[in-house]
């Protein structure tokens, strides 16, 4: 359907995340270009380490200094990066398992095709030049000709000055939103000033905005009713605090509406009224303002104020 | 132990995209379609649960909306899963165990197509050391289908075949995405092609439980519960063993799924690779019919495509095509997380 | 064949605070599943399931964190399931694993729920940019001030109710070492002068953000035996769900969470919960929600809530208490509320509340709502098995 509407939706936030003492001492460590790993009760060296063992889930701290070389034991080509991943040209994943470590760590490989890539082959760190503490202070891994240096990895206190305690992991999400069709009728309507519900088939009660659904009967609505223009007061509150995406002045009025011939309220904002008179009851009607898709807010009609038993059914 | 059964199952179409329909809209046929199956009303079903996941498409509380689709009035005993359906299934089924209800209406769905399901998915793994580096669902995928190579497991003309045979078998699901001839295509992951992943879409499913006499009337080949089961492994791929699924394994011997041969088996396999390694901690042999649906290679409506495993098996039980049928399940990065049950048919134990 | 009696015989939390800067979300996890795992004498090798639940997977940026967290929880090789049930979420996860025992599926089963709401910020999880919505005019407080202001225009309470709940919740704390809000020289009129926010509500009648957990171990008759200590013993639960919005719903008492409390007290033989009931944990978010919650659950008449509270029949000391660990006014790990609700009742009833022990607790019931308050889950716990 053409007339379905469409628009990006971006869910971005960069997180902050505390990591506790074994986390903190491997992403801090990368940042010294040392690798740590965790050594487990039946000696099996983890790296990356983590905090608990996967198989007895005993709490582990016993740290191990392991080597910057390794072996690759599974990779895959990726002939066309992703945004956010470790390159921007065609790379390898890897598993590796360092040398002096009993498991393997997920990375990437800068190698120049698939043709040079192979498990087992020798592989080593390659340092991110600016280190904060964090798994991209490994920039990646890189061909490495050098055999695997033998030997028992040395334990290590995990201690360094000025320990990494905290990570900020930004992730972005590009989504391409679409609101369905009842919604978009809604909103269509909504371009020409008018409030167009849609009234259950089975209850024929009007619902504003339309969900599509009536959610008692569990049935499609289609019905296409406009209501309002003008409606009634049920409840609100006095905003008094301001919200950080949004521009008002408080304190404000943000209220549910009842429009005349729907079966629920919806909200909005009452203005055009000392905020300190509004009242349950009050009739008003909306107030449109030119490029914006919703009504700015909702005023006064000056009728007489509708009795509490006409609406609360609706509060 | 009380005997719980599917007694009905429905799906949609699956298709790339879905635009014109909000989730309720591409749910609400499919409850429709399920309940009409077994003549039950919304509010005579006992007990309801769903799954879903909020990261698909970017809302918070999406199943509070796909609620409308229910007729949640008055009130119903309700729950909801962040997980692939057939963990709802598995909910509703202990429910039913409890005694606390005697029919349950299961349902998932998930919208793909807003979103980069690759990258999305990618928000399932460690924030710690592997979240940073978004590696997406296939290069994890591909990761084990090196493994898998690397141990003589299987090979890239062999991962071909298991492509082919599942579209092949999609041609007759009319609900199916992707059908017939699917080219190879070009590596997406090496040693991955396009044809060894699955189609990226929208969709939904829902079945309905009944226990004992109340399923017998309601159907009239029941799929009996017979054993059901799940498991987790390790999260880090470094510390697995890529080829295996030892959790798939525990889960189908807890499953019972060893007693006695299955003739179908609904793999949640979305890659070629996955069905190697489910084949053989099922112990499926060339005598099992595997996804005769065409699997998730042919749909793979992401946190609906194990609810249509359990569907798919259970509806080859309602008309007569199986006497005992296997369904797995499946979530996280390479198969970190199954499911399985053993459904069968009245007459298998006549 | 009866369903097998369900007996929690551990109870874990972390120190609720604004931020665990020195755990991660495994360690925050592991700190109550560990302490409840104590508390019932038990290892994770006892442990035949794991059931964990949280709120929106936003409020962390991870989805489906119970992957990850499988190592922290013992999980590897075990069942694991995921609920979220919006706020209601930490209830409804107790449920899930109590059906677990009483369906003999599993004999003992970890529960555990968590938010970490200080590795983003709840409102932004909450009002993702959704294109063409109409923007949320109010913040967190607006979407319940209103809902406020129909209590009191339809029960006639005076303006002053809010306050007295909140300095009961906020003393109650003070007896509770696990509290988020520790405010030792609260005073009524601190309360009572608090910024007006979203008038009807009052910044001190608000919730605060936490990080926290809280885990249970819940088992059968035959591991209730093995107990260090006294099991509380569930003598009914229920989860109602209605629609978001619709046609006649009562916000001020959803027809949702009157059900939900009957199907519960059905179970447990209730027929008089002010009288058979020794205290209540409650899921209220702003303090105006105790008095609407009482009407709800049927410890008050319609309209009559707000007296028990203003007559002092829910204070520590009364003869409802409401809340004794401070409740969701002075701890709000969002994803956890509910299950701290669900646990306070089992403390109360096992004598193992500590300073906020109501003396004599033989029921207690447990409470959590959530999403347009829509979703319900309840349990009530007591000190004796369930009969037969």
């Amino acid at each position: 359907m053409s007339d379905v509407l469409s628009a990006p939706l971006v869910v971005e936030f960069p997180f902050t995340r505390s990591l506790g003492p074994v986390q903190s001492a491997f992403l801090t460590g990368l940042r010294e270009r040392t690798v740590l790993g965790v050594r487990t009760d039946d000696g099996t060296v983890l790296v990356p380490p983590v905090e608990y063992d996967p198989v007895t889930a005993n709490e582990l701290r016993d740290l191990v200094e392991v080597a910057p070389t390794g072996t690759v034991t599974t990779w895959a080509w990726n002939p066309s990066p992703r945004r956010d991943q470790p390159l921007d040209t065609p790379f390898a994943w890897v598993l590796v398992r360092l040398d002096g470590a009993s498991t393997a760590l997920l990375h990437a490989l800068d190698a120049p095709g698939p043709e040079s890539v192979r498990t087992g082959m020798r592989v080593r760190v390659r340092w991110a030049a600016a280190r904060t503490g964090a798994i991209t202070d490994i920039a990646c891994f890189e061909p490495y000709e050098g055999a695997a240096a033998g030997g028992e990895p040395a334990p290590h206190t995990g201690e360094f000055a000025d320990p990494v305690t905290g990570i900020v992991a930004p992730a972005r999400l590009d989504y391409t939103h679409t609101p369905g069709r009842a919604q978009s009728a809604y909103l269509a309507a909504l371009e020409g000033r008018r409030t167009v519900g849609e009234r259950c088939p089975a209850c024929r009660k009007v619902y504003v905005p339309p969900r599509g659904a009536c959610p008692t009967c569990g049935v499609a609505t289609a019905e296409q009713v406009e209501v309002g223009p003008r409606g009634t007061v049920t409840t609100f509150c006095i905003v008094n605090i301001k919200a950080k995406n949004l521009d008002i002045e408080v304190p404000y009025v943000y209220a549910h509406i009842a429009l005349d011939g729907a079966d629920l309220a919806l909200h909005g904002r009452i203005a055009g009224i000392p905020y300190d008179q509004v009242r349950m009851g009050l009739r008003v009607e909306p107030v449109w303002v030119d490029g914006v898709r919703h009504p700015d807010h909702y005023r006064p009609t000056g009728e007489p104020d509708a009795d509490y038993d006409t609406y609360k059914e609706l509060v | 132990m009380r005997d719980v059964a599917i007694v009905a199952f429905a799906q949609s179409a699956h298709r790339r995209r879905t635009d014109e329909l909000s989730e309720v809209d591409l749910l609400m046929p499919v409850l429709h379609e399920v309940l009409g199956a077994t003549g039950l009303r919304a509010n005579e079903i006992g007990f309801t649960c769903s799954g879903s996941a909020d990261y698909l498409a970017g809302r918070a509380f999406s199943f509070t909306m796909a609620l409308d689709g229910v007729g949640a009035h008055p009130p119903i005993s309700e729950s909801h899963v962040e997980m692939d359906g057939a963990w709802a299934l598995y909910e509703a089924w202990v429910k039913i165990m409890t005694g606390e209800a005697d029919t349950a209406l299961v349902y998932s769905y998930g919208k793909s197509s807003p979103g980069r399901v690759r990258d999305v998915l990618t928000r399932q793994l460690d924030p710690y050391y592997l979240a940073p580096l978004w590696p997406d669902s296939v290069a994890l995928a591909a990761l084990q289908a090196q493994a898998l190579i690397d141990a003589g497991d299987t090979d890239e003309p062999a991962l071909a075949r298991i492509a082919a045979r599942n579209r092949a078998a999609a041609v007759d699901n009319p609900y199916a995405q992707l059908t017939g001839d699917v080219p190879a295509g070009d590596h997406l992951v090496r040693p991955l092609r396009t044809g060894d992943c699955p189609p990226v879409g929208d969709g939904a499913a829902a079945v309905i439980l009944a226990a004992g006499d109340t399923a017998r009337a309601l159907c009239a080949r029941p799929a009996w519960i017979r054993g059901i089961d799940h498991r987790i492994e390790a999260h880090a791929l470094g510390v697995r063993d890529l080829t295996d699924s030892p959790s798939t394994r525990l889960a189908a011997e807890r499953a019972g799924a060893f007693e006695r041969p299955v003739d179908t088996a609904e793999v949640h396999a979305p890659f070629t690779s996955q069905e190697v390694v489910l084949r053989k901690a099922l112990r499926l042999g060339d005598e099992v019919r595997v996804n005769p649906s065409g699997g998730a290679l042919a749909a793979n409506p992401v946190m609906a495509a194990g609810l249509i495993r359990l569907g798919e098996a259970a509806a080859r039980v309602h008309r007569g095509e199986s006497d005992r049928a296997l369904a797995h399940a499946t979530s996280g990065p390479c198969l970190q997380q199954n499911l399985v049950a053993v459904l069968e048919g009245e007459s298998a134990h006549a | 064949m009866r369903k097998e009696p369900v007996a929690v015989v551990g109870v874990g939390q972390t120190k609720h605070v604004a931020a665990r800067h020195d755990v991660s979300i495994a360690g925050l996890v592991r700190e109550a599943a560990v302490r409840a795992l104590e508390d019932a004498g038990l290892a994770w090798s006892d442990i035949d399931a794991v059931v964990i639940g949280k709120a929106p997977d936003f409020f962390e940026g991870v989805m489906m964190p119970e992957l990850y967290l499988a190592d922290a929880l013992g999980a590897v090789g075990k069942p694991m399931l995921r609920v979220h049930t919006a706020g209601s979420v930490g209830g409804s996860t107790a449920l899930v694993a109590a059906n677990l025992v009483a369906a003999r599926v599993h004999r003992t089963v970890l529960t555990l729920a968590f938010e970490k709401q200080s590795e983003s910020n709840a409102m932004w999880g909450l009002s993702l940019p959704v294109p063409f919505q109409q923007p949320l005019l109010a913040g967190a407080g607006g979407f319940f001030a209103p809902h406020v202001r129909a209590y009191m225009r339809r029960s006639g309470a005076p303006d002053t109710v809010g306050s007295l709940v909140a300095y009961k919740d906020r003393r109650n704390a003070l007896k509770n070492p696990y509290a988020h809000l520790h405010d030792h020289g609260i005073t009524l009129e601190q309360v009572q002068s608090s910024p007006m926010l979203w008038d009807p509500v009052r910044y001190s009648e608000t919730c605060p953000s936490s990080d926290g957990a809280c885990a249970m171990v819940l088992t059968d008759r035959d591991g209730a035996t093995r107990s260090p200590h006294p099991p509380a013993w569930v003598h009914g639960g229920a989860m109602r769900s209605e629609p978001t919005l619709f046609a006649g719903k009562d916000f001020v008492s959803p027809r949702a969470g009157r059900d939900c409390a009957a199907d519960v007290y059905r179970q447990a033989g209730i027929t008089d919960p002010r009288r058979e009931i020794d205290a209540v944990e409650m899921y209220v978010p702003f303090s105006w929600y105790e008095p609407m919650w009482l009407e709800n659950l049927g410890f008050a008449d319609e309209g009559e809530g707000w007296k028990l509270t203003e007559a002092g029949v829910t204070e520590l000391d009364g003869d409802l208490p409401v809340n004794p660990s401070g409740g969701v006014l002075s701890t709000n790990p969002i994803g956890a509320s509910g299950m701290i609700r669900f646990a306070e009742a089992a403390l109360q009833v096992r004598g193992r509340a500590g300073e906020h022990q109501v003396d004599g607790t033989a029921r207690a019931l447990g409470h959590a709502y959530g999403g347009g308050a829509q979703f319900f889950a309840m349990w009530l716990v007591g000190s004796q098995p369930p009969p037969g």
